[in-house]
């Protein structure tokens, strides 16, 4: 219990936005509680939100460390404290409909509550998939894209055969989750080690980018150094591939499974995967912010020359990683014919909104201000599930073009950010803010 | 001096990436010792340590912790044994109470009073996240955790090279006052060799993968001292002594190293050189250099 304990408290308590995300969560979820609303689980998200996507994280963070090895039932207690976060999660989310529940008419509670155990079941299905996907993507690179894959698998197949409510809310979806944490525990407990997260860039790394541009021009050596060896082109052609896979298996399964796949949903699928380019944007040119400290010296550059380096290899990384994304929605246009329901100007200018956004967002990050931080973040998140997911999802024909307008408000604003925290630079403290 | 066995090794070989690490190892440890392993970088230390507590699997032979093979230790086995590794293995987002916290959770019991008594003395902030604290403040969190729920035996692979002179010396007296309670054991490793001679009651010394000395502090140093030999005449340049570490021939004067010294040869060394001789004893850093010559 003392470990279950602890184990909650990391993923609730430990840092300043965990704590501010759950008494907002809370708070708010409490309040709709006592109005009797049926949104009250959707305000408690915000508490979880977190969790959600950091369990496996911190699962494999903390498992992965030797003294875990040492720890009596180490491993054990870790997986039970992550499963009891999601158990608590779950619950609550589902308790949070109580007060609402029992203002409803008496002959409705039946139904009610039929579609309560579904609603908890479909949460059930989809943190499994969160925790034990992060707990993979988390290891390296290729298995994120692997985790994504099997994340996506489900409802591709499901949503193909017009069954994704019934499937995933129903049985099937609670055992197959059950099933997939009684696999994930046995090979979690009986595995010999658990395989450090390997996303950081290493100090290594940065010694064999120096050694490897020797016969780079400096301005080339400098880019190499700030993207990890690599150049925008590498990393366009790695993101294409991965769209690749990602798209081919999107398209593949439903004819694999010879079902009539639902065009809305599979064209949102579609164009919300490769709306995630804006996320790889914004992990680069944070990579990008972080590695710039090692520039101040060998580049002979004042702090805003050095900013506008790194813009310019931001805005590089980010033609190369968007290009892929423009050339393989023409693709899906002209030659599998998926039409989405928005027009194309507005899909292209929602995803390089958000795009050029989480690119100044990366940057930003050679200061912390949790709070400013924080909001930005919420931001870019609600521009691109409102903007972007929401009217995909939805089939809505009209574009919205107020959000994106707003997208590209918060991109002149996030610019203006990343200049001033460049201004005043302060790499030390950076470091040790970022080197967790 | 308890003579039960809390750790020991029988060839202990650990290959990797084509290359021996450990080289056939026979190690014991005994209740109550404090044994300091030197060697230099790349000696096999820190494998030696990992494969002793069951991080990694030897090649060949097994070893034992408690009686239990070190791959296979049973849970009660792992809450008698600490652990400080060379490179803290702590997440910097969380602070040090956070850890020690988490820490403390895994163990039946946890000495918050010495950990906080420790945590003043070291001046460890502990609220503080790790990722601001300094190397050798990380350092001290992570002896913090290991020490916590008091071990009968402690294995520390270089807990003090972060450290100032002030801090590693508070840290030093710490160990001493751990390794005066004759129920603890502790394992250590440094490269600080006035440390290991200050609080080591037994060295293991690493060359290469081989054990080249293990045993008791005292035995050591007296069995490997410093030789001065003046002659009359010129000595013979290609002189060669039993044991013999390292030597220097200028003239009617040398010096050597030798090792398993004992004073019954006095009388050999005199007959080899012609000369009468004179022994001075050695620090533990002498002899570390002479070994590894």
């Amino acid at each position: 219990m003392k470990t279950i304990w602890q184990v909650l408290k990391i993923t609730f308590w430990m840092l300043p936005a965990q704590r501010v995300m759950l008494i907002v969560g809370v708070t708010l979820a409490v309040a709709l509680c006592f109005t009797g609303s049926w949104s009250a689980p959707q305000a408690l998200m915000l508490a979880m939100v977190i969790p959600l996507f950091t369990g496996g994280i911190f699962l494999r963070q903390l498992s992965s460390r030797r003294l875990a090895q040492l720890w009596p039932h180490g491993r054990g207690r870790l997986l039970a404290g992550t499963i009891s976060v999601m158990i608590v999660c779950t619950a609550l989310y589902i308790l949070a409909y109580g007060p609402a529940f029992v203002r409803t008419p008496l002959r409705f509670k039946g139904i009610v509550l039929e579609g309560l155990i579904l609603e908890y079941i479909l949460i059930f299905v989809f943190w499994t998939q969160c925790t034990i996907g992060m707990f993979v993507a988390s290891r390296k690179p290729v298995w994120a894209l692997v985790a994504l894959i099997a994340w996506l698998l489900p409802f591709l197949v499901m949503g193909a055969q017009g069954q994704m409510p019934q499937m995933m809310a129903g049985p099937t979806g609670f055992i197959a989750a059950a099933g997939v944490w009684v696999v994930f525990s046995i090979w979690f407990l009986t595995s010999r080690r658990i395989g450090t997260a390997a996303w950081r860039v290493r100090q290594e790394t940065v010694t064999a980018a120096s050694q490897s541009t020797v016969a780079a021009t400096p301005a080339e050596a400098m880019q190499r150094w700030l993207l990890s060896s690599g150049t925008p082109l590498t990393l366009g052609l790695q993101w294409g591939l991965a769209m690749l896979v990602l798209l081919g298996v999107q398209l593949a399964v439903p004819h694999l499974i010879d079902a009539d796949s639902p065009r809305d949903w599979m064209t949102a699928m579609l164009f919300g995967t490769l709306s995630l380019a804006a996320a790889v944007v914004g992990a680069v040119s944070w990579t990008i912010a972080k590695r710039s400290r090692w520039l101040w010296l060998p580049a002979g550059k004042t702090r805003l020359e050095l900013f506008r380096h790194c813009e310019r290899v931001m805005l590089k990384s980010l033609v190369a990683l968007v290009l892929p994304m423009m050339v393989l929605s023409l693709a899906l246009r002209f030659v599998f014919d998926v039409r989405p329901s928005l027009p194309a100007s507005y899909l292209a200018l929602a995803m390089l909104g958000l795009s050029l956004a989480a690119g100044w967002f990366g940057l930003m990050q050679v200061h912390r201000r949790l709070s400013l931080d924080a909001l930005a973040a919420l931001l870019l998140i609600l521009g691109w599930l409102s903007g972007l997911i929401r009217p995909l999802f939805r089939g809505e024909t009209e574009p919205e073009w107020g959000i994106a307008l707003a997208v590209l408000a918060l991109v002149a604003l996030l610019r203006g950010v990343a200049y001033a925290r460049w201004r005043n630079a302060d790499w030390p403290r950076t470091q040790s803010s970022m080197s967790s | 001096m308890h003579t039960e066995k809390i750790l020991e090794a029988r060839g202990l070989t650990k290959e990797a990436g084509g290359k021996r690490i450990l080289k056939g190892l026979d190690l014991s440890m005994h209740r109550g010792e404090v044994v300091g392993l030197l060697g230099k970088n790349g000696a096999g230390k820190s494998t030696l340590m990992d494969v002793l507590l069951g991080f990694a699997l030897p090649t060949a032979g097994e070893s034992r912790v408690f009686g239990d093979r070190s791959d296979r230790m049973q849970t009660a086995t792992k809450s008698r044994v600490g652990f400080v590794p060379q490179s803290d293995e702590l997440m910097g987002m969380m602070t040090g109470r956070q850890h020690l916290s988490l820490t403390a959770s895994f163990y039946a019991h946890w000495d918050w009073n010495l950990i906080q008594r420790l945590a003043t003395d070291w001046q460890v902030p502990l609220d503080r996240r790790i990722s601001a604290l300094s190397g050798g403040e990380r350092q001290k969190v992570a002896t913090l955790m290991a020490l916590g729920h008091q071990p009968e035996l402690l294995v520390m692979d270089e807990p003090a090279s972060g450290l100032d002179p002030v801090a590693r010396r508070q840290f030093m007296r710490t160990i001493l006052d751990i390794a005066s309670d004759s129920s603890r054991t502790i394992l250590y490793s440094s490269h600080i060799v006035a440390d290991i001679e200050r609080t080591a009651s037994h060295i293991w010394v690493m060359r290469e993968g081989e054990m080249v000395w293990k045993g008791e502090l005292d035995r050591l140093k007296e069995s490997v001292v410093r030789i001065r030999i003046r002659s009359d005449r010129d000595l013979d340049p290609a002189l060669e002594l039993p044991g013999q570490l390292t030597a220097s021939v200028s003239g009617r004067h040398a010096t050597a190293i030798v090792s398993d010294w004992s004073p019954e040869r006095a009388a050999e060394v005199e007959q080899l050189s012609d000369a009468p001789i004179e022994i001075e004893a050695l620090g533990l850093e002498d002899i570390f250099l002479a070994v590894h010559a």
